[in-house]
């Protein structure tokens, strides 16, 4: 079991008179809430350099782009990158012989999704996963990191989300309250 | 005559096919850019290293590693983002480079094959240097696939993103290799064949792997066919014949894969 307090804030947030620490301990899941710009994928960064200091391994899936791609490659060929099975519960329904090129935001977002629960990691720090999913497709997301959690205690998950869909289960940072 | 220039014929067609390999990775992470800056870095340090009296092979061998290790920290970090901040330094290199080589004549006759280079000029024990060279990344390339695969894709989605903390025994084998490759075999071959093919492929082939496969291939035979087209006339130079090649098979490949997907 471990507990990791963020303490080293950037100057962003400081200058916010920040007062409250946030603490992440394993097993739990945490929703960070907030308008945009007040710095959810920052606080995200910070995280993840706090759990590099703290020597716990992270894994931080920043938002999903959507840039020209200059090269091809299909969903599987992304997936298999990560090292995640093709009958993966977020996965098995999709066509990874689809091009990455031509797949839509949600496919893209299931693989991305998929593969991060791959990484060996005891954090995962999540930033608006669901932004481009439909209701179904959020709750799936939302069990498949339930299931993540649950089958190693170890384990901790920090999600930024607009949506409350899925997330009722979570420990929430309001992060325009916090500031 | 194609038994007189068959090693060094060999070499550079393994060396393309290597370099295309590895020019996937450098258009996925879009650091293309970053050759040069590169190029001009090397031939920087390989005059700095000849003013210090290092000379020959082991002059081109230590401004290869030190370009290298540079290169690998482009690869790795973020600190030179705009493609002119890349232009600017590659201006002043280069401006530097000029004076430097025009203080010292000598300089700027043994320098000139870094800048156009001619595959066909490659001594015997350069080439079998490019052999083992194009083996060894095709060894990296090979081992540390799946991890800069991943790497290159996460870069493509999302600019330059926390990568593994393990050393970059890859990036830097690969940069090593590129480095002597844009010093010995010269900036328009080694660039060419990391970039030509692969951007020209990639436009017809739906999967990584055949995209791959068809970038080697075009790389290879091109460097084949230019070479051959260089021995049969001595007004037909054997880089700048491989290029076009190059580029004319990769074109050729996107043509026919577009005919048969539609047949």
């Amino acid at each position: 079991m471990w507990t990791m307090t963020l303490t080293n804030w950037p100057p962003v947030f400081l200058a916010q008179n920040l007062r409250q620490t946030i603490e992440i301990r394993s097993g739990g899941l945490v929703l960070v809430q907030g308008p945009n710009g007040v710095g959810k994928s920052t606080l995200l960064k910070c995280l993840a350099m706090e759990a590099h200091r703290s020597g716990i391994k992270s894994f931080l899936l920043p938002q999903l782009a959507n840039p020209q791609f200059p090269l091809s490659l299909t969903l599987g060929e992304a997936l298999n990158s990560f090292g995640a099975a093709p009958d993966d519960f977020l996965v098995r329904h999709l066509d990874l012989n689809r091009s990455w090129k031509t797949a839509s935001g949600g496919e893209r977002a299931r693989v991305l999704i998929s593969g991060a629960f791959h990484q060996p990691a005891k954090l995962l720090l999540m930033d608006e996963p669901d932004q481009s999913l439909d209701g179904e497709s959020r709750r799936a997301v939302s069990i498949a990191i339930q299931n993540w959690l649950s089958t190693n205690p170890e384990r901790a998950c920090v999600v930024v989300s607009h949506s409350e869909v899925g997330w009722e289960s979570s420990q929430k940072i309001l992060l325009e309250e916090v500031l | 005559m194609i038994s007189l220039f068959l090693l060094p014929m060999v070499a550079s067609a393994l060396a393309a096919g290597s370099l295309s390999l590895i020019g996937r990775h450098l258009i996925l992470r879009r650091v293309g850019f970053y050759l040069l800056p590169l190029h001009q870095l090397c031939v920087f340090v390989a005059i700095i290293l000849a003013t210090l009296s290092l000379e020959g092979s082991a002059l081109r061998f230590m401004a290869a590693v030190l370009s290298s290790v540079l290169f690998a920290m482009f690869l790795r970090s973020s600190w030179v983002r705009s493609e002119h901040g890349l232009l600017v330094i590659y201006l002043v290199l280069m401006a530097v480079n000029f004076l430097m080589m025009r203080l010292n004549p000598g300089l700027e006759f043994s320098f000139s094959q870094t800048l156009f280079g001619d595959i066909a000029l490659l001594s015997q024990d350069l080439s079998i240097l490019l052999i083992l060279g194009s083996i060894a990344s095709l060894a990296l390339l090979t081992i540390f696939h799946r991890r800069l695969f991943r790497e290159s894709f996460q870069s493509a989605l999302h600019g330059n993103t926390a990568r593994d903390q393990t050393f970059p025994v890859a990036e830097l084998g690969l940069g090593l290799f590129v480095s002597f490759c844009l010093l010995e075999v010269g900036f328009l071959f080694s660039s060419a064949a990391l970039i030509l093919a692969p951007l020209m492929v990639s436009s017809t082939f739906l999967t990584w792997k055949w995209m791959s496969v068809g970038s080697f291939l075009c790389a290879t035979a091109g460097t084949f066919a230019g070479f051959w087209l260089s021995t049969q006339s001595e007004q037909v130079a054997a880089s700048p014949a491989a290029v076009v090649s190059i580029s004319l098979f990769s074109a050729a490949v996107a043509l026919l894969r577009k005919i048969l997907f539609r047949c």
